[in-house]
């Protein structure tokens, strides 16, 4: 039986390559997607009780409208909360130390580390990790002590052994007492250096700058005990948060630590994060190619049927019951959805390197991880099933007698299924195709939209807060203007300007704290606040509407505001905008200028008020314009100068053009992978339609020959046998088309400054698609008609 | 009309060279009617086709109406056949998916024929064969005798000068199939179409004007 079925296989190479590779190519590309959305679906489920821990955030109520949702609370929350509500077991706080990455110093060298938490001494016992060697204990008991992930350790200190050993921050001398395993791809918490919070409350202005209930700069977690109800939880923790704050419209919530991946709302995440919404996309895209490369399989099956119809009934004359060919067949399936399944299992191997670079993540693909087995027997079964039952169900139906007199021919009756599915696969292919195009549009319109500045050959560097930590504002002007003088001594720097962020994505937002002529009582909007100096509008091109920029040394320019557009017009500044009172932070000064509206965010946000001003010792980002020409020679110099200016803080620059296609990496991600899968599934559903054509040839190769002989031209036998299928894929491209429109202008919706969905998109959609069909059934087509119609109508 | 010169024929098996065709020379005029016959594997279909430029001899050479059907290009040769042969087989060769109807039409739609036209000359001829009433039946609908009444109507619609018959009677019962062999002599006679079939049946040969016998391949007799 087993050589029966091998030989039957063998017996149709064609048939076999191409359920062998669209089978293994469909599996390998959705069963790497089902991986990724498998790891995103379970973030954060393998600490123990996962179930009952929560991370507080809090709902701060700016003005009527406004509310600002922050997952920090105050430090001295925590604690409170823990005394004060029963239904709470253990409370944990960790922070991210600093807007700025830390630098630590080890053996002379200088290494930025952005992934770095200070944590109290719960979170271990809070969040599960593997110890693999020192003692978590002793951390909890060392001010300066340091847990490292493994491959951190590694990076530092090699073969050798971590534990014990040195690393310096700022000026602080820090111990690794511990090292875990690197941290899961499922897990929230990236960091891979974690340090005792301890530590950071030595520093006495801090601990009192902190303790006040007005800054929240601790996350704070939570695990209830078992069936506590969360709702009065919340009330419980917001009724301590409104009386020590003072302040009875602020609210805490909880939100579960499984669900904090997806969660929204939030003003920034701390933790890593992603839309739900492009998890169910890349599901729904993982099931949509493993259903074309089915198709295909069962397609060409069925398709075959009729061709074996024969041997079928010959076997049934012969005494053959419906259950051995049924087995046959179903042996059959199985042998190809095996023989996929070692292809596949290769080709994962093989891609999962370049799957991890893309997605930046580390998964590792074994059998023995469960879900993976589950995933791979899960698909194998069902695609022996799908692929095995109906042509076996077809065949074993036939009336033997029937088919040898070759009255009755199965094809007409399941044609009508074998048609849907192409119908199927097509409308898959031309929505991605569509939605690639969309998708590729879209980028190109945000990164072509005039974001309104210019930012060509500019470089940014930042200075660490703590530089400045200390001075008079007299001394960090002057130091300032040091940075400046240097700096511009390097040949090729053709300016330097400083601000208190970068213009590619400025997030510094306040509210509450500004005031103005005719400003409503209650209207409280948040505004951007950005300190920039005299060059900063030359440097980007900015240009004033009306007005003037800020002064450097003009004193009088220390209480002098710069609007932009947006602001005049969201404020409801009175006319005349120039010399109009404007008040921040208590601070009274004028309005001198408008800005014109530039994009200083991405363009997923409209343009929002944004308020310039003048005080120097809040710029830490220095921008630098180099001339054209020889780039590493002038970086070179450039470090050179840097470490004169600040010997203890490494060099660390990026160009302004590579920041601002930072901002749309994951959109980028998003297409390319669009892009890739929309290639996979039109090959896999060409490699099905170029079987079926080369099926319904055969089929019709008696009518082609009459055709022939009746004086049929080769295009008259292309068109016929073509002509099928373009229906199809017509068919295809009229369901994928309103279906694509709406999924797509869902998508578009999450931009600010999006494209208009045109009908040519969908037009080219389908013109590729058929072009793809036409080719690849003109080489079976153009076959058939070439061939003698006398060999094809041989009676005997 | 048909000129057959030192015709040969052959097929390569490996290194053995098989001839199906051996040095034949034979003339036919406009107006005959020529039953080819011979037992199986003499090449008797082999030579229809031949003459019906479905087939190319491997040497010799083939005049029709007196053009060199060998030294035309591929195009032009179709279009010589399409405008003077029709063919009929012993298995109809009916198109399964299309009515009788759609099957007679369908070499007009090759002659690039106006629809009017079309139905008038389908009308005409189904009206000619007594079938009108069938029109719109499936060929798995008829019986043998009638399919080949729809073959040889769908032959001669395209009005051939030349019609070939392979075996036309093979799978009918003797009286469909003296049927058919009335209908022949009557397009032989009252249409002037040039006929030649190839038969196994005496007693069908004998409606032609001469008989041409083949054996291995040479004509035996004519």
């Amino acid at each position: 039986m087993f050589k029966i079925a091998y030989r039957n296989l063998i017996k149709q190479k064609r048939t076999l390559l191409i359920n062998l590779s669209g089978l293994s190519v469909g599996m390998t590309v959705s069963l790497l997607i089902m991986v990724w959305v498998i790891n995103e679906l379970n973030y954060d489920n393998y600490h123990t009780k996962s179930d009952q821990i929560y991370r507080v955030t809090n709902h701060i109520e700016v003005s009527p409208g406004e509310t600002w949702v922050w997952e920090s609370s105050p430090l001295p929350y925590t604690s409170l909360m823990s005394k004060q509500v029963p239904e709470i077991n253990k409370v944990t706080k960790m922070m991210t130390g600093t807007w700025v990455p830390l630098i630590f110093e080890h053996k002379g060298s200088l290494l930025k580390e952005a992934n770095i938490a200070y944590v109290d001494s719960n979170w271990f016992s809070m969040f599960s990790y593997t110890l693999l060697s020192g003692s978590l204990s002793v951390f909890s008991e060392n001010p300066y002590g340091l847990v490292l992930t493994e491959s951190k350790a590694k990076k530092y200190f090699g073969a050798e052994e971590a534990i014990g050993k040195i690393l310096k921050m700022d000026s602080l001398y820090y111990t690794v007492n511990a090292v875990v395993a690197d941290n899961p791809s499922n897990s929230s918490f990236k960091f891979d250096i974690l340090s005792n919070m301890a530590g950071l409350m030595k520093n006495e202005a801090r601990k009192k700058n902190d303790e006040s209930w007005g800054n929240f700069n601790y996350i704070s977690f939570i695990r209830l005990h078992e069936n506590s109800n969360q709702k009065l939880v919340e009330k419980k923790i917001t009724e301590i948060l409104r009386k020590n704050k003072d302040d009875n419209t602020i609210r805490s919530t909880l939100v579960g630590l499984k669900d904090m991946h997806f969660e929204t709302g939030l003003q920034y995440y701390t933790f890593s994060h992603t839309n739900q919404q492009i998890v169910t996309v890349f599901l729904v895209i993982a099931v949509l190619i493993l259903l074309t490369a089915s198709i295909n399989y069962v397609n060409l099956s069925t398709a075959r049927a009729s061709i074996r119809a024969k041997e079928i009934s010959i076997r049934k004359i012969n005494g053959a019951s419906n259950k051995n060919l049924f087995l046959q067949l179903m042996l059959e399936s199985g042998l190809v959805s095996f023989a996929a399944l070692v292809i596949t299992v290769l080709l994962m191997n093989l891609s999962l390197p370049y799957f991890n670079q893309f997605t930046e993540n580390n998964f590792t693909i074994s059998l023995s991880d469960w879900p993976v087995t589950a995933l791979v027997l899960g698909t194998l079964t069902l695609t022996t099933l799908l692929n095995g039952v109906y042509p076996a169900m077809i065949l074993t139906s036939f009336k033997p007698l029937q088919v040898l007199r070759g009255s009755s021919l199965p094809t007409i009756k399941d044609s009508v299924f074998r048609k849907a599915l192409v119908v199927t696969q097509f409308t898959i292919s031309v929505s991605l195709i569509a939605a690639t195009i969309i998708a590729y549009l879209q980028m190109q319109h945000i990164q072509h939209t005039d974001s309104k500045y210019q930012k060509d050959q500019i470089l940014k560097v930042t200075v660490p807060w703590y530089v400045t930590k200390g001075k008079t504002n007299e001394e960090i002007s002057s130091f300032t203007q040091t940075i400046q003088q240097t700096l511009m001594q390097v040949p090729g720097v053709k300016r330097t300007s400083q601000a208190s962020g970068s213009i590619i994505d400025h997030q510094s937002t306040s509210s509450g704290s500004f005031d103005w002529n005719g400003r409503a009582k209650d209207f409280n909007p948040s505004i951007s606040v950005l300190s920039a100096d005299e060059i900063f509008p030359q440097m980007f091109g900015l240009e004033m509407k009306e007005g003037r920029w800020l002064k450097d040394r003009n004193q009088a320019d220390q209480h002098s505001y710069v609007l932009n557009e947006t602001a005049i017009k969201e404020l409801g500044i009175h006319k005349p905008y120039i010399g109009q009172r404007f008040s921040w932070g208590g601070d009274t000064g004028a309005i001198i200028g408008i800005v014109k509206d530039f994009h200083f965010r991405s363009m997923h946000e409209k343009i929002t008020p944004l308020m310039v001003h003048g005080q120097s010792n809040w710029r830490s980002t220095i921008f630098m314009q180099l001339t054209p020409g020889n780039i590493p020679d002038q970086l070179s110099s450039i470090e050179n100068k840097w470490k004169v200016l600040f010997p203890k803080i490494p060099f660390d620059y990026s160009f302004l053009d590579q920041d601002f296609n930072k901002l749309y990496k994951s959109d980028q991600q998003m297409a390319t992978l669009m892009f890739f899968f929309a290639i996979i599934t039109i090959i896999v559903a060409a490699l099905g339609l170029f079987g079926l054509a080369a099926f319904t040839a055969e089929r019709k190769i008696k009518e082609i020959g009459i055709r022939k002989v009746l004086g049929a031209s080769s295009t008259h036998i292309v068109q016929l046998i073509s002509k099928e299928f373009i229906l199809l894929v017509g068919v295809g491209i009229l369901i994928a088309t309103p279906l694509s429109w709406w999924a797509m202008s869902e998508w578009l919706n999450n931009y600010a400054y999006r494209i208009n969905i045109q009908i040519w998109i969908f037009l080219l959609a389908g013109f590729s698609a058929t072009a793809i069909a036409l080719l690849t059934i003109s080489i079976q087509a153009i076959k058939a008609a070439m061939e003698n119609p006398v060999k094809n109508l041989r009676s005997e | 009309m048909i000129q057959l010169q030192n015709i040969f024929k052959w097929i390569n098996t490996g290194s053995n060279r098989v001839f199906i065709l051996k040095d034949i020379n034979l003339e036919i005029s406009k107006g005959d009617f020529v039953s080819i016959m011979g037992p199986s594997g003499s090449g008797k279909s082999t030579l229809l086709n031949i003459i019906g430029m479905l087939d190319q001899a491997s040497e010799g050479s083939y005049l029709f109406n007196q053009t060199d059907v060998y030294a035309l290009k591929e195009k032009q040769r179709s279009q010589l056949y399409k405008e003077n042969i029709g063919f009929v087989f012993q298995a109809y060769h009916l198109i399964d998916e299309l009515t009788v109807y759609e099957n007679i039409e369908t070499p007009l739609l090759y002659h690039n024929i106006k629809q009017s036209d079309r139905q008038a000359m389908v009308a005409d001829i189904l009206d000619q064969f007594n079938i009108v009433g069938k029109k719109d039946l499936f060929p798995s609908q008829l019986s043998g005798g009638q399919q080949q009444l729809v073959g040889i109507a769908r032959a001669i619609i395209t009005k051939p000068t030349l019609l070939l018959a392979d075996e036309p009677t093979g799978n009918l019962n003797s009286s469909q199939g003296e049927e058919i062999m009335e209908l022949f002599r009557k397009l032989n006679e009252e249409n002037g179409t040039t006929i030649i079939q190839v038969t196994h049946s005496e007693k069908n040969a004998a409606y032609g004007k001469r008989i041409i016998e083949l054996l291995d391949g040479r004509i035996e007799k004519k």
